[in-house]
């Protein structure tokens, strides 16, 4: 079909801005890139105006990866994104498609019970004690278990399962399927757009655990990278002991960035499989539709 | 549909039919209730057990006493904080945050969405999506540590550019009148690409005999987008724009923690950092979990009334 | 092999020093099982210890104890804290960074932890802690805590560059109007000597809770907010001193002798404009300042800065003395009285000479070989084990006059320099009178003030706020009663504490 001069021009228009919203979310990371590799001296020379090192320089990664701590802090991180995200997804599902069910009884009050719990607010002793008394204190599942699911989540999944017709799960029923057996051979399966989708954000939040850490951990070999980052990246010298400041380590603007590089590769890696993935869920999803 | 004729039956039912008749159904989907009972285990357990944790807001709570030995003060801790020459201040710019965002940044990964739809070439398209959903993966300290290293006057590469150029320095990190612009680019950058994700998914959802129809009614891309692209998605924007009204007293914490200073403290002091600094640092545990409570009331409210309205509109709402 | 015989050699005199110690491990001579001692402590090394880190089971195995130590990050240590303490299960040995954090202070006086008044005479070395140490860190008259202790002098100050101010001539500054008129000259030397970008004061000693403490100290000659004036303590902030002191810095900020974004600085980043060779005056303690010059000469030979002495402001001359402790420990009461002096004899160990050095050091050989002008210096395995100062000299301290004039690299010049440095701090340096002073309406609502108070200063340094706008919050916290309280509370615990 023909295009007419103004849906061209349109096209064209979309394209340019595009092209700017990219550019303006990549000169940052770019920069970050760069200044990670930059030469501690020359960084402070000219004080951080560099688009391009004079010499490419990895003093700063030789740094950080000679700790053991950086490689057992991106495999605690790893641990929990990789085994929590599935089971976060397994329970978010199932209490997000029972509640989707209408002959579901009880249904309302317990919306509005967890509605509730996503704004009220303990603050964080409770919270604390409760793990503690769990046995989880030490422990990584202390950063999965408490954090499984979440009512934000579970809303938001529920109103895709809304969108499934109840005629499919009829016709299964009729076959002598029994529900947990639609849920995982027809329910499923259709919703992988939006599994794949809730698996990402679960995934990041496991990525990015840092306070649960802060009260849970004790054992800074079971640190997150979060956690470790921030020891890095924020002020330690101001809360810390002012005066005595023998030999403490205050890491460069360069070696800073390149924990955030290190920290943001890792992702870098999955992130061309997840975005494959969630691309196929997005056609399956049209497919449904 | 099955919304109304299930309002109706359970409207119908006789009041002494209705215990046998949640006997049944338990017994009928047990399966399904199986399936739900992990998730509700989980909310009774981490999310119902700690609430008695809101009690110490009417309390002056001593760890050392517990909560049975703490005196109870009544709202003495509320009273003090909305009395508090501290309160007007923190509610504006708490408000003010929310509303730029509501207002800039809300709409923006829906526009991106859109564009992104518009979008025909798939390898264009996917570079730019991986480039905008990136930034959403680094935490905020690291967002504040790239702020710096960008923004400041000092050093930063921004007003190094602009001062080559001929142009002044722009105090992008002292400026009372910039800071609330800053929070909202800030969150642009970061989320707005990721945002996209929901929409994509529901405008993928879409039917393309939609599209073709509109296209032999004549209708242009713009006018296609108008009409049959923001329908589709309209109910997934209503869910979170509720769900985003319940946390207009939300606004990041780690983010205004980390990008306050001095100068801008009095446009960037929210409910949040008042409680940190109150509740965390001073160990003031029942003060800050009162104005928590406070926070969380409001917010009760607002989505109550946003559902409402919402359902008044014909969508479905959150419950 | 060597190792071992080292250790072996080493351990043999420990048993001894540690039976003469007067602790008498119940049977003598008799080796009784190791007790288990768990410790919350923070460190500022890049990573924690681990729990096989050499000096950890080195400590174990010299003082028959098996330590739990839980490693905390200063960034997390305040929250940290408030959960172990609202939990109600202390380590054996806990941390609290500042004696007046509330629930500390409110479970202190509830009796939630010895009283180690009586015993500390029986442990040699921590009673060679300063008298005014213990003083200071007292509640109510007794000792609830041991002070992680710390030198008297050489605290943080000005440090200028001596380089530069030869190069132009001038001498060393002895008043605020001669450090103005040197930081004038380095910003806008005559003669190009200096690059154009210079910055005058890098204001490094900006913290949360004020934003000018040095220039501000300086005019009132007071330690700190509180300063002793005829037997009372007043509010230095309300003080016509501080207004000049602001009045000063404005002048600076607006001739650009402070950098235009001071606000947003994190100490940090202030020191790396100090290392880049681009800061006239930074300030530090007398042997951190060193990592300034070590990264200053790189980039110039020269570089040098110079630890002031002291300055004279309209109010006196004035340098500052730090309480000589940054953080306490408490022994909670729910450890049997057998084990808190087992655990009190680990810490004595760890302040004598040889646990001291064991602390920060680790082994001779491994860990640090003895250089010729007698530095210890430290090897590579040293670094990587995070033994240091920061990690396990959070936990076992010495009182040593002169632990901030040295810093690792720093030649012997240096650290004769500083060590005179220190010795004419001694004679000047004033004390913070309110150390150890507690007041409930500071420190529930102290630190809002605080923030109002250094939130008003940074906006008139700016032009951001007029003079008239600092005059009108001093007379709305005068008129305030509950700020006034403040004043009030200390006073009178001033009084108590000196009348007895």
């Amino acid at each position: 079909m023909k295009e007419s001069i103004g849906d061209r021009s349109i096209a064209v228009a979309i394209v340019v801005i595009l092209i700017a919203i990219g550019l303006l979310t990549f000169f940052p990371l770019y920069y970050v890139f760069v200044v990670s590799f930059t030469d501690p001296t020359e960084y402070l020379q000219k004080q951080g105006f560099i688009l391009f090192p004079l010499k490419w320089s990895l003093a700063s990664y030789r740094y950080l990866l000679s700790t053991s701590t950086f490689l057992n802090a991106t495999s605690v991180s790893a641990f929990l994104a990789i085994v929590g995200t599935p089971l976060s997804l397994i329970i978010t599902s199932g209490l997000a498609y029972s509640l989707s069910r209408t002959r579901f009884w009880g249904r309302r009050v317990l919306l509005i019970l967890i509605l509730i719990t996503m704004l009220f607010n303990p603050g964080f002793i409770p919270p604390y004690l409760l793990v503690r008394d769990l046995g989880l204190i030490n422990n990584i599942w202390s950063l999965i278990i408490p954090v499984l699911t979440s009512g934000w989540y579970v809303i938001l999944m529920r109103s895709f399962f809304d969108s499934i017709p109840a005629e499919l799960e009829e016709a299964a029923m009729i076959d002598g399927c029994n529900d947990i057996g639609i849920f995982f051979r027809i329910m499923l399966p259709l919703s992988l757009p939006a599994l794949a989708a809730f698996g990402l954000f679960y995934a990041v939040a496991y990525w990015n655990t840092f306070f649960s850490a802060v009260l849970y951990i004790n054992n800074p070999q079971q640190w997150p990278l979060q956690l470790l980052l921030q020891n890095m990246l924020i002020d330690s010298s101001t809360s810390g002991d002012a005066g005595m400041t023998s030999d403490v380590q205050i890491p460069s603007q360069t070696l800073k960035m390149a924990a955030v590089v290190i920290a943001t590769v890792p992702i870098l890696c999955v992130y061309p499989f997840l975005q494959k993935h969630f691309a196929k869920g997005v056609m399956l999803g049209s497919v449904k539709g | 549909m099955q919304i109304m004729t299930a309002q109706k039956s359970s409207k119908l039912a006789a009041a002494s039919l209705k215990r046998r008749t949640a006997q049944s159904n338990l017994k009928r989907d047990k399966y399904l209730y199986l399936l739900a009972l992990p998730g509700i285990l989980f909310f009774l357990v981490f999310k119902y057990v700690p609430m008695w944790g809101v009690l110490i807001a009417f309390q002056d709570y001593s760890p050392y006493d517990g909560l049975l030995g703490s005196q109870w003060v009544g709202f003495t801790h509320f009273i003090a904080f909305f009395s508090s020459e501290q309160f007007p201040i923190l509610f504006r710019n708490t408000l003010m945050i929310s509303l730029y965002n509501l207002v800039f940044f809300f709409p923006m990964p829906i526009l991106l969405a859109l564009l992104l739809n518009e979008g025909r070439n798939v390898l264009f398209k996917k570079v730019i999506q991986s480039i905008v959903y990136l930034p959403h993966f680094l935490s905020w300290v690291i967002i504040a540590g790239i702020s710096y290293l960008l923004l400041s006057q000092t050093s930063g590469i921004v007003n190094q550019v602009l001062v080559s150029f001929g142009m002044h320095k722009i105090d992008f990190l002292t400026n009372s009148h910039l800071f609330w612009w800053l929070l909202t680019g800030q969150s642009m950058w970061k989320d707005a690409g990721w945002g996209t994700i929901i929409f994509l998914a529901s405008i993928a959802g879409v039917d393309p005999a939609l599209y073709e129809a509109a296209k032999m009614d004549g209708a242009g891309r713009m006018r296609q987008a108008w009409h049959v692209t923001l329908p589709a998605i309209r109910s997934v924007i209503v869910i979170l724009l509720i769900l985003r009204l319940g946390q207009v007293l939300e606004v990041g914490f780690e983010q205004i923690y980390l990008m306050m200073n001095g100068a801008v403290s009095q446009v960037a002091d929210v409910f949040d950092t008042y409680v940190y600094r109150n509740g965390i640092q001073n160990g003031q545990f029942s003060f800050s979990t009162a104005v928590g409570l406070f926070k969380s009331i409001v917010g009760l409210l607002l989505v109550i009334i946003a559902n409402r309205i919402a359902k008044q509109f014909g969508e479905e709402g959150v419950y | 092999m060597t190792k071992k015989l080292l250790s072996f050699a080493l351990l043999t005199p420990t048993i001894l020093a540690l039976t003469a110690c007067g602790s008498q491990p119940a049977s003598s001579g008799q080796q009784s099982a190791p007790t288990e001692i768990s410790i919350m402590t923070e460190f500022s090394t890049p990573d924690a210890p681990g729990p096989d880190n050499p000096v950890l089971k080195e400590f174990e195995k010299r003082t028959n104890t098996i330590l739990n130590i839980n490693w905390i990050s200063p960034n997390n240590f305040q929250d940290k804290l408030n959960a172990i303490l609202a939990s109600g299960q202390l380590p054996d040995l806990t941390k609290s960074n500042k004696l007046n954090n509330p629930q500390f202070q409110k479970m202190i006086q509830q009796g939630a932890f010895w009283d180690l008044t009586p015993f500390i005479k029986d442990y040699p070395n921590l009673a060679a802690y300063p008298q005014s140490v213990w003083d200071n860190t007292k509640i109510n008259g007794k000792n609830y805590v041991i002070p992680s202790v710390r030198p008297l002098d050489g605290a943080s100050y000005f440090a200028i560059r001596k380089d530069w101010l030869d190069a132009l001539h001038l001498p060393i500054p002895q008043t605020m109007d001669d450090l103005y008129n040197d930081l004038f000259a380095f910003t806008h030397n005559p003669d190009g000597s200096l690059k154009p970008d210079v910055i005058g004061y890098n204001m490094r000693d900006m913290t949360s809770a004020n934003a000018v403490p040095t220039v501000q100290d300086i005019y009132n000659a007071s330690n700190g907010k509180w300063k002793l004036q005829n037997g009372k303590l007043i509010d230095t902030d309300l003080q016509p001193a501080t207004r000049d002191a602001l009045l000063w810095l404005n002048k600076a900020y607006n001739n650009g002798l402070i950098p235009k974004d001071f606000a947003v600085f994190k100490p940090t980043q202030a020191e790396d404009l100090a290392k880049s060779n681009k800061v006239g005056m930074s300030q530090d303690t007398v042997e951190g300042i060193w990592r300034s010059t070590d990264g200053a000469s790189k980039i110039d030979p020269k570089a040098d800065f110079l630890p002031l002495v002291s300055l004279t402001g309209p109010n006196g001359v004035f340098a500052p003395r730090t309480p000589g402790y940054n953080a306490v420990y408490a022994i909670p009461k729910t450890v049997p009285l057998d084990k808190l002096k087992k655990i009190l004899s680990l810490m004595d160990y760890g302040a004598s000479d040889e646990g001291f050095t064991l602390a920060c050091f680790g082994l001779q050989g491994p860990d640090y070989t003895v250089g010729s002008d007698g530095f210890k210096i430290v090897t590579d395995q040293a670094v990587k084990d995070n033994i240091s100062q920061s990690s396990f000299g959070k936990i076992f301290e010495r009182y040593d006059k002169y632990l901030w004039a040295y810093h690792t690299g720093m030649p012997k010049t240096v650290f004769d320099r500083n060590k005179t440095i220190v010795d004419a701090r001694e004679k000047v340096s004033i004390p913070d009178p309110t150390d150890g002073l507690y007041s409930d309406t500071y420190t529930k609502q102290g630190s809002e003030y605080d923030k109002q108070i250094s939130d008003m200063k940074i906006q008139v340094i700016m032009g951001k706020a007029t003079m008239n706008d600092w005059d009108n919050l001093v007379k709305k916290l005068q008129a305030d009663p509950q700020y006034m309280k403040i004043a009030d509370e200390l006073n009178q615990a001033y009084q108590q504490r000196a009348g007895k």
